[in-house]
Order: structure tokens, then C-alpha cells, then sequence
């Protein structure tokens, strides 16, 4: 069983799945929830594992303090990582984490901050949790890795242009790739639960339960609205220039329509000739087009989940009320 | 120091503690760490924890004191709310060694009474049980003193994510890899709806059971029966339905 090389950036390599401790959960939960009031989305910090041959094990993380001056984030790491090593816990990091309430993470800082980390680890990814979700009921941690070709667009640290786009073949689809979750227990942590499960029974999702439907659509809605916002600029380039470019097309027209009629008349024809056709600046910078993009997908993702299971709440309610003035109460 | 006080404690921090055991040192009986967390009225609540390495003989003891403090430096850059509020250990009991650790706490914790957690990793009583004391001067005036540890009731807490976090990882419990796959959101969904229909069967059974003689009837069970089903909000068909296709639109 040869190990593959893992040079040159092989996109399709053997790993399928990522494994979290059930510590690690915890840590993260913990740490994203921490300042209630101070619900800022930057909650970041690392993971720490190891790399077995089909899998990545996630033992253990630790949060980054959030970037204010004079805190150095690559001492508070090595110090962090120091300290950690007499007491036995893996000192190789295999990604990172991040809290995004609502699913909004896909910015540059995402990509630039994982690209350093893929280009020096191979195979590391990002955790992306979500507290409001959580907290919503249905626990929301998912890893993703940027693919090959993400990998190269971000490299440059340059702005994204049409040429490196239409080369690439990236557009928003195609720039991550998700991993699956997997979440482990050792089984002493097991017999802990299993005490833990009498303190707090493991009954229902009550929260999963709740019919209140407006607010959530109402946020995804304005997230979505900031989003079309931050986009104008490229869509205003799209316009410009399909307008242009039926300008142009006219334009092309009325001279073969001209010169027609001077061959008619039998004189010599105009020169073709291209004037006044500006050729319109795209926009320096083509992230929103990809990045806005890809979040505005995953915004619209998130709606129609929630709208399905929304709709399938209301209409077990209904089936409640549909009985009641039928049948007497109590059966 | 008021002994009506109640020790708040996260599952976080237990799932630190029981990991922190696994990967302990092979010549460890026991570790020891920091607990981290926040002042209350009437209480103090845990919130996170980190060991610290230790080495303890029948004869002497010795803990790297400068690595806790680093430690606690480090974490106070994250969490500059979480102060230190005492210590803890694994094992069944509280021992000698506990006093001259617990006073190493309360010289070094800016906080009046240093809590000393334990939980008992392995298990003598065959379960894992956890208990937390605070330690009160004994002694007759002018004779020695000592110090008795006191116990202190220890309540669990968590906040709702922690909760959901909680009941995934309890699933490990039932696979032979200790593996769990979180579910996609609309399969938990329909996991919650299976329990709630369980829970209706149990009650009809019961209801049942009641009718025809079988079963005992409970008053309290009753009423409260007749609560929840007085719950559900009266609305007639034609209001709900309204409501439906509007939340629909």
C-alpha cells in the first residue's frame, strides 16, 4: 500500500472524510457562543490532529484571540502549541476553524487564509460553524478545502481578472470541496456521556420544533439584499457592456445597410471603420463576481432547507388542528 | 466564605478533563489542571480548563507553576472574562497531596475560595461521578490546624448549542467505530418528529391502560395530560389554514 506523492497539489487525494473529537466539538461550540454579546462572526481559531491514510482526525483545537494590535498571532500559536506539548496533546495542526452565523463566510480573508494554510499543509481545511444554526437545533459543522483551481486564482494575491477566470474554468461552484463529517468518541468519553445523557436527558430537539419562520427568512433575505448590493459594480460592467456590444452590432448595420446603397450609386465605399468605441474598464477587481456569487448560492441553499422543513412543520401542526374539532380530545 | 454556594460546571470542561486523562503520561496515576470560569452570585461557573503537568511521589509533589500561569496567560487572550476559580483532579478521592496543591491554588488564584473539582475517571464505583469541594480551616484554636474539604453541589450547565452539540455526540455511544455521521438537517428534523411520536405512543398507551382498568391511574400525570392538551393554541380551521398558505407565500 504505497502512499501516494503528495506533490504538485493532487486535488483528488485519498482523503475521504474528516473526524472531530467529540472534545473538539465541544471546544469549538464553546468558543463561538462565548461573547453572547459580542456576536462578532470572526471567531477563529485552529485544529490540531493527524493525518491517517483516508482520513483526518481532529483531536483538539484552540482559539485565536481576535486580531487587536499588539497581539502577535504567530507567537500566540507557537506559544499555544508549546504548551501543549507535555501534555500530550497532537501538535500537528491540520486546519482551521471558523464561526459564520448564517453561512456567511466566503470572503477574500477565507481564501487567502486557507490557501496559506493548503499550500503548507496539503491536506488541511477549514471548519465552518455555524452558531445560529446550532443553536436553531441541527448541529451545522462543515469542512471544506479549496480546489486545485481555487488554489491557483488566489494565489496570484492579485485581483481576479476575466483572463485568469476563463483559464482556470473557476467560477463560484467549483472553488471549494466539501468534506464530510464524521464525529468520534473514545470510550471513556463514551461512559462520560453516558452519565452526562441522565443529566440531560436525551429527549427531544425542542428547538428544531419551533414554527417561527419569519425571522430567519427575514435574515437570509437582508444577507442576500447586501449581497446584490456589494455586486452592482460587476453587474453594472454587464450591462455597460451588452449595451455596447449592441451599439457595436448596430452600428455594424447601418454601415453595411449604407454601403450597400453606395454600391448601388456606384461610388466607392466608406471605410470601415470602428469609431468612438471606448472599450469599457471592467471592473479591477472580479471578486464579488465569484465570491458574492458563491455565497449568494449558499444563502439560497440554506433558504430552501430551511423553507422544506418549515413547510413540513406547518403541516404536521395542521394535521393537529384538523382533528380537534372532530374528534373529542384524548381520543 | 458562604458554603451556600453551587458550583456551575460546562460539559466542555468534562470532556477536557476526561481527555486530558487519556493522553496522560504513562507513569501518571492521576492529572491535575486549572479551572477556568466566572464569578457569580451564589456560585461560580466553569467554563473551561487546561492541565498542567505534574509529578507527585508518596513524598513529594511537584507542579510547573510557570506553565500554568503561561497557560492561563494565553487563555486570558482569548477569554479575557474567564478567571481562574480553582483546580482539578481525577479520581475517586481527594488525597494528602490535594491540601498542599489546593493552597498552591489559593495563593496563586486571585480568588478567595479556589473550588477542587474531581471526577472520577476510573470509575471505583463504576461510575463516573464528579463532586467538588471547597476547603474550610478545621482545628481546635491554639491546637494544629488543618484544613477539610468540604463538598459543594455541583450542578451541570449548558446552553442550547452545547446541548445539540451534546446529543450528536451521544449517538457514538451506539456504533462499534464510535463514529457518528451528523445527519443533513432535514433527516435530524425527522429524527425529532420520530422521538415526539414515540412520546405520543407511550402517553396513548398509558391513556389506554387507564381506560380500561389496567393501569393506575396518577392525578398528576392527568393534569398534566390535560395541560398540554389545552395547549394547543384553538384555532378553527379556516384561521389556521389562512395562516398556513400566508407562511407558505
Amino acid at each position: 500500500m504505497a502512499s501516494r506523492s503528495r506533490k504538485g497539489g493532487d486535488n483528488d487525494s485519498h482523503i475521504t472524510h474528516v473526524q472531530i473529537d467529540g472534545l473538539a466539538m465541544m471546544k469549538i461550540i464553546k468558543h463561538c457562543h462565548q461573547d453572547a454579546s459580542t456576536p462578532a462572526d470572526d471567531a477563529q481559531g485552529v485544529l490540531l490532529g493527524l493525518i491517517m491514510e483516508n482520513k483526518l482526525e481532529v483531536t483538539n483545537c484552540f482559539p485565536f484571540p481576535r486580531s487587536i494590535d499588539g497581539v502577535d498571532d504567530d507567537r500566540y500559536q507557537l506559544d499555544m502549541m508549546r504548551l501543549l506539548r507535555p501534555v500530550n496533546v497532537d501538535y500537528l495542526s491540520v486546519g482551521w476553524y471558523q464561526s459564520a452565523s448564517s453561512g456567511n463566510y466566503i470572503s477574500r480573508q477565507l481564501l487567502e487564509s486557507q490557501q496559506q494554510y493548503q499550500e503548507s499543509i496539503e491536506e488541511s481545511f477549514v471548519i465552518i460553524y455555524d452558531p445560529v444554526k446550532t443553536a436553531a437545533g441541527a448541529l451545522s459543522l462543515k469542512a471544506y478545502r479549496l480546489t486545485k483551481q481555487a488554489m491557483e486564482l488566489v494565489k496570484d494575491k492579485g485581483y481576479f481578472n476575466f483572463d485568469m477566470l476563463r483559464n482556470l474554468k473557476v467560477g463560484h461552484e467549483n472553488m471549494f470541496q466539501e468534506l464530510k463529517v464524521v464525529i468520534r468518541n473514545s470510550h471513556l468519553v463514551n461512559a462520560l456521556l453516558s452519565e452526562l445523557s441522565e443529566v440531560f436527558p436525551e429527549t427531544l430537539n425542542l428547538e428544531a420544533m419551533d414554527l417561527g419562520t419569519a425571522p430567519v427568512l427575514q435574515r437570509h433575505l437582508r444577507s442576500i439584499m447586501d449581497c446584490t448590493d456589494e455586486m452592482s459594480q460587476f453587474h453594472q460592467f454587464q450591462k455597460q457592456t451588452v449595451k455596447q456590444q449592441l451599439e457595436k452590432t448596430r452600428y455594424q448595420q447601418r454601415r453595411n445597410v449604407e454601403n450597400a446603397a453606395r454600391k448601388a450609386r456606384g461610388e466607392p465605399p466608406l471605410p470601415d471603420e470602428d469609431f468612438n468605441f471606448k472599450p469599457i474598464q471592467p471592473p479591477r477587481d472580479l471578486e464579488p463576481g465569484v465570491i458574492v456569487g458563491g455565497q449568494m448560492a449558499i444563502y439560497c441553499q440554506q433558504i430552501n432547507n430551511f423553507c422544506s422543513q418549515a413547510l413540513a412543520k406547518l403541516f404536521l401542526v395542521d394535521s393537529l388542528h384538523q382533528n380537534s374539532p372532530q374528534r373529542p380530545l384524548g381520543q | 466564605m458562604s458554603l451556600d454556594l453551587t458550583v456551575k460546571v460546562h460539559p466542555t470542561v468534562l470532556f477536557q478533563i476526561v481527555d486530558a486523562y487519556e493522553r496522560r503520561s504513562q507513569d501518571k496515576a492521576r492529572i491535575i489542571g486549572t479551572l477556568l470560569g466566572t464569578y457569580e452570585k451564589n456560585g461560580v461557573e466553569v467554563t473551561n480548563c487546561f492541565c498542567v503537568p505534574h509529578a507527585e511521589t508518596q513524598e513529594e509533589l511537584f507542579i510547573k507553576m510557570d506553565f500554568a500561569s503561561e497557560m492561563y496567560e494565553l487563555h486570558q487572550q482569548v477569554a479575557p472574562l474567564e478567571m481562574m476559580v480553582g483546580w482539578f483532579a481525577t479520581g475517586p478521592e481527594v488525597t494528602d497531596h490535594s491540601v498542599l496543591i489546593h493552597t498552591y491554588y489559593s495563593k496563586q488564584a486571585k480568588c478567595p475560595t479556589p473550588i477542587h473539582l474531581t471526577l472520577d475517571t476510573i470509575m471505583a464505583n463504576g461510575r463516573m461521578s464528579w463532586k467538588a469541594y471547597i476547603s474550610n480551616p478545621m482545628g481546635v484554636p491554639g491546637g494544629t490546624g488543618g484544613t477539610m474539604f468540604s463538598p459543594v453541589p455541583v450542578e451541570l450547565v449548558a446552553h442550547s448549542a452545547e446541548l445539540v452539540g451534546m446529543n450528536v455526540a451521544q449517538n457514538t455511544k451506539y456504533s462499534k467505530t464510535k463514529t457518528f455521521e451528523p445527519e443533513s438537517d432535514l433527516s435530524q428534523f425527522t429524527g425529532a418528529v420520530r422521538n415526539i411520536e414515540e412520546m405520543i405512543d407511550h402517553l396513548t398507551a398509558y391513556v389506554d391502560g387507564v381506560l380500561s382498568g389496567t393501569t393506575e391511574p396518577d392525578a398528576t400525570v392527568g393534569r398534566q395530560l390535560l395541560d398540554m392538551v389545552h395547549s394547543v393554541p384553538k384555532m378553527s380551521q379556516e384561521q389556521f389554514d389562512e395562516m398556513l398558505n400566508s407562511n407558505i407565500k
